[in-house]
């Protein structure tokens, strides 16, 4: 219900104005403590003084609600009424009670927050500031001491106003740079989570449908029949999966067979693990040896070191023209390091292909994801080694 | 959607809406202050404690000051923390002997409001209870020094106790309200966005989905084929159309990678025109995951940040376009360390938002530099093993 600018309980607050009315809550209440304190005054002025007080702490809470003009006129005139009850020694800054009366006259300044862009506010607002000053200059002068208070008050005053001038666009930039900052989270979850999709998916393509497609591809050389029947069959061993990311949207419904995500992990160590896998790849001609040992790893690391390595153990059986494979586990309280090498006809990796999936995606981003680290060692006619590291558990 | 990653709409910024008004306010009650202790030394001779408590007191602010520049590398801020609470004891002790020799109640207390109000500018940067702990040690330090001058009266110093921690707790009050604004805004927000992000990507991705559908179908009907007759070697013209299907799958798997992760995010935003990221994007690709937000949002807000906006346009809340364009580029650095370089155009380092910095801060140390141009903000970050 929005009525006409300046009339009566129209005027809805806003939240620097909230603000300054619970600033102002908060030091009238705290002078009622300071008014208890002020000893030489009589019980008709101890009680007006309270009696004020209420009333000024009634047209502050009134001042949530609406801070139209009666009310903010109401608070004026009342803190200058209760500092007038305080005595007449209290303008003197050598009294005790000098600092109260400068806190009380003080706490009108926060109407400043009250002020709107208009001229008829902003002439209410410097009308109220020179009958406050003008009240606190003449009490001054009419007890013969230096108006101390006044100069407390135009300072107060000043900073409320930079307050007012300042507050509300500095708060719309505060919330406008938080809104951003919010998007880029919504942002970042929303690529990662789609990045996690596809590097799962590519990954798991790649070790299930591309490398049957590759062996099919060369008429199924080096494998028998019965072993390409089982690749056909169960694509690649699901035990090697990195982790069963959350599928893309997009992906849905693609299953090569060989997708679903593995169901317990195997028992055993990374070494024995290995050496599991190792048996699997050894064929006539092509041998793989596991040396060492780690401490404890959490399953996706050990997930994505088992996929990593097995994948390196395929590339090197594949390409490298290498009939033997090392590979040597180590690790220290924090860290562990696998190291895959052969002494095949190697290959450059700053001329890798593109489109070849295996390094990329199935070694070098796995280890990333799996929050660790692989480096590819090689050049051509001297072998490879990768070096896959990550945190130990 | 990770906890890390909704625990992130909570990160603490500055802990103050405004530096601005907080300085400000120190400079008015700094102004005071040296007004009412000269005045107080002309009528009385010449008193040493009013211009060395003013002098220390302007020190003190100066230190604030720079203590609430987000510029201000993160790893000076303790000392100019301590070095700013000694010139307060300090500017304290001089103002209490000063009241001692009667220039009167306001030095004392404007000098105790001075103080108040300054450790807001000191804990602009650090974080609530840290601002809290140096309220009530100033209050502390405020209230005991004039309690022991000769003299004191019980109800001033209560009031000087009232005025030190007055400020503090209002400052508290404020960023515990904000700070649940925040958690409000924060999750219907994140929600809300994450929402309509989630469906833009969707909208994108069901062309490939179609595609890939496709290929699988082929992929299927290939296998059957080799399963019927899986006698080696197989049939060339099976081995081609193999071939055929491997190359296309990889074309489409690799139209997935196109770009790095942080293009990918921007693009998803709309600012793929204004943020360029230098190539190769291998090195962006291989931060590691828990620097990678700061990342996002430091260049996002260097790109759209509201308080850019302010500084450029009047109220205008339109995007920046070439004037404020970004480039971005990583190379590997030490060990396995990455050296991130931001370089934006036709903008001072002074008009980035705070929260810039509070992004950048936690990724390492930040160094920036201006010229006729813009500036360039360089940060180095730890590697995976951090």
């Amino acid at each position: 219900m929005r009525g006409k600018r300046g009339v009566w309980a129209t005027r809805r607050p806003g939240v620097v104005s909230k603000y300054g009315t619970l600033l102002g809550l908060c030091i009238t209440t705290a002078s009622s403590f300071f008014l208890a304190a002020a000893k030489r005054l009589e019980p008709w002025e101890f009680v007006g003084a309270y009696l004020v007080l209420a009333a000024v702490l009634v047209c502050f809470a009134l001042m949530l609600h609406s801070d139209a003009w009666p009310q903010r006129l109401a608070v004026l005139l009342g803190l200058i009424l209760l500092a007038e009850l305080l005595g007449s020694e209290q303008r003197d800054e050598f009294n005790p009670v000098f600092l109260p009366y400068a806190l009380v006259l003080s706490a009108s300044s926060v109407l400043v927050l009250s002020m709107r862009k208009t001229w008829r506010s902003i002439l209410f607002t410097f009308m109220a500031f020179l009958l406050v000053l003008g009240y606190t200059v003449i009490s001054a002068s009419a007890v013969g001491v230096r108006p101390a208070s006044a100069f407390i008050l135009t300072a107060t005053w000043i900073i409320t106003l930079a307050m007012r001038l300042g507050g509300p666009r500095a708060l719309a930039l505060y919330w406008g740079d938080f809104a951003v900052r919010q998007e880029s989270v919504a942002a970042h979850i929303v690529a990662q989570s789609r990045r996690s999709s596809v590097a799962w998916n590519t990954r798991h393509l790649h070790d299930t449908a591309l490398r049957t497609l590759t062996v099919i591809g060369r008429q199924g050389a080096g494998l028998s029949s019965k072993e390409l029947g089982e690749m056909l069959d169960a694509g690649t061993s699901s035990a090697t999966t990195a982790r069963p990311g959350p599928p893309l949207p997009g992906w849905t419904g693609v299953d090569f067979g060989a997708s679903t995500s593995p169901g317990t992990p195997e028992r055993g160590g990374l070494a024995d693990r290995l050496r599991r896998i190792a048996e699997k790849r050894a064929r006539d001609g092509f041998s793989v040896e596991i040396h060492g040992m780690t401490g404890p790893l959490t399953e996706p690391v050990q997930a994505a070191l088992l996929a990593a390595v097995d994948e390196c153990i395929l590339n090197v059986d594949r390409h490298a023209g290498a009939g033997h494979v090392d590979v040597l586990l180590s690790g220290t309280s924090d860290h562990v390091s696998v190291v895959v090498s052969d002494s095949g006809c190697g290959f450059d990796p700053s001329k890798l292909p593109a489109d070849r999936l295996g390094v990329k995606e199935s070694v070098l981003a796995r280890m990333r994801d799996a929050g660790g680290h692989a480096q590819v060692f090689s050049a051509p006619g001297r072998g490879t080694t990768i070096l896959l590291e990550a945190v130990a558990a | 959607m990770t906890m890390p990653a909704m625990s992130r709409t909570s990160v603490e910024g500055p802990l103050f809406v405004s530096r601005g008004i907080l300085a400000t306010a120190c400079v008015v009650l700094w102004i005071l202050n040296s007004y009412l202790a000269f005045e107080a030394g002309s009528k009385m001779g010449a008193a040493p404690w009013h211009f060395l408590a003013t002098g220390l007191d302007l020190l003190g602010l100066l230190v604030a000051v720079q203590a609430s520049d987000a510029v201000t590398p993160r790893a000076r801020l303790a000392n100019l923390r301590a070095t700013w609470l000694v010139l307060a004891s300090a500017s304290t002790c001089c103002a209490a002997l000063a009241t001692v020799r009667e220039p009167g109640l306001a030095l004392i207390g404007t000098n105790a409001l001075l103080s108040a109000v300054a450790v807001l500018l000191v804990s602009h940067r650090w974080n609530l209870r840290g601002f809290v702990t140096l309220t009530v040690a100033t209050a502390a330090i405020n209230t005991a020094v004039y309690a022991v001058t000769p003299g004191a009266d019980p109800r001033t110093i209560s009031n000087i106790l009232f005025l030190s921690l007055l400020p503090g707790v209002v400052g508290t009050v404020s960023v515990l309200l904000r700070r649940d604004a925040i958690q409000r805004k924060g999750a219907s927000g994140l929600s809300g966005r994450l929402d309509a992000l989630t469906r833009g990507i969707d909208a994108k991705t069901s062309a490939r989905e179609l595609e890939l559908a496709i290929t699988k179908t082929q992929i299927d009907e290939l296998f059957a084929k080799v399963v019927q007759a899986p006698s080696v070697p197989l049939d060339p013209a099976v081995a081609r159309e193999a071939r055929e299907l491997a190359g296309h799958l990889r074309q489409l798997l690799l139209e997935e990678w196109s770009d790095s992760w942080l293009a990918e995010a921007l693009e998803l935003e709309g600012l793929g025109g204004t943020v360029l990221i230098a190539q190769p994007t291998d090195v962006v690709d291989g931060l590691p995951e828990s620097s990678r937000p700061a990342i996002l949002a430091a260049t996002m807000l260097m790109a759209v940040g509201a308080t850019l906006r302010g500084t450029h346009s009047s109220g205008a809340a339109t995007r920046p376009r070439e004037a404020h364009c970004i480039h971005f580029f990583a190379q590997k650095s030490g060990q396995d360390g990455a050296r991130l370089t931001w370089r934006i155009g036709g903008v001072h380092k002074k008009h980035l938002s705070p929260l810039v910095w509070t992004e950048l801060d936690s990724l390492g140390r930040a160094k920036a530099s201006n010229d006729r141009e813009g500036c360039s903000i360089v940060v180095d970050t730890a590697g995976w093993r951090r």
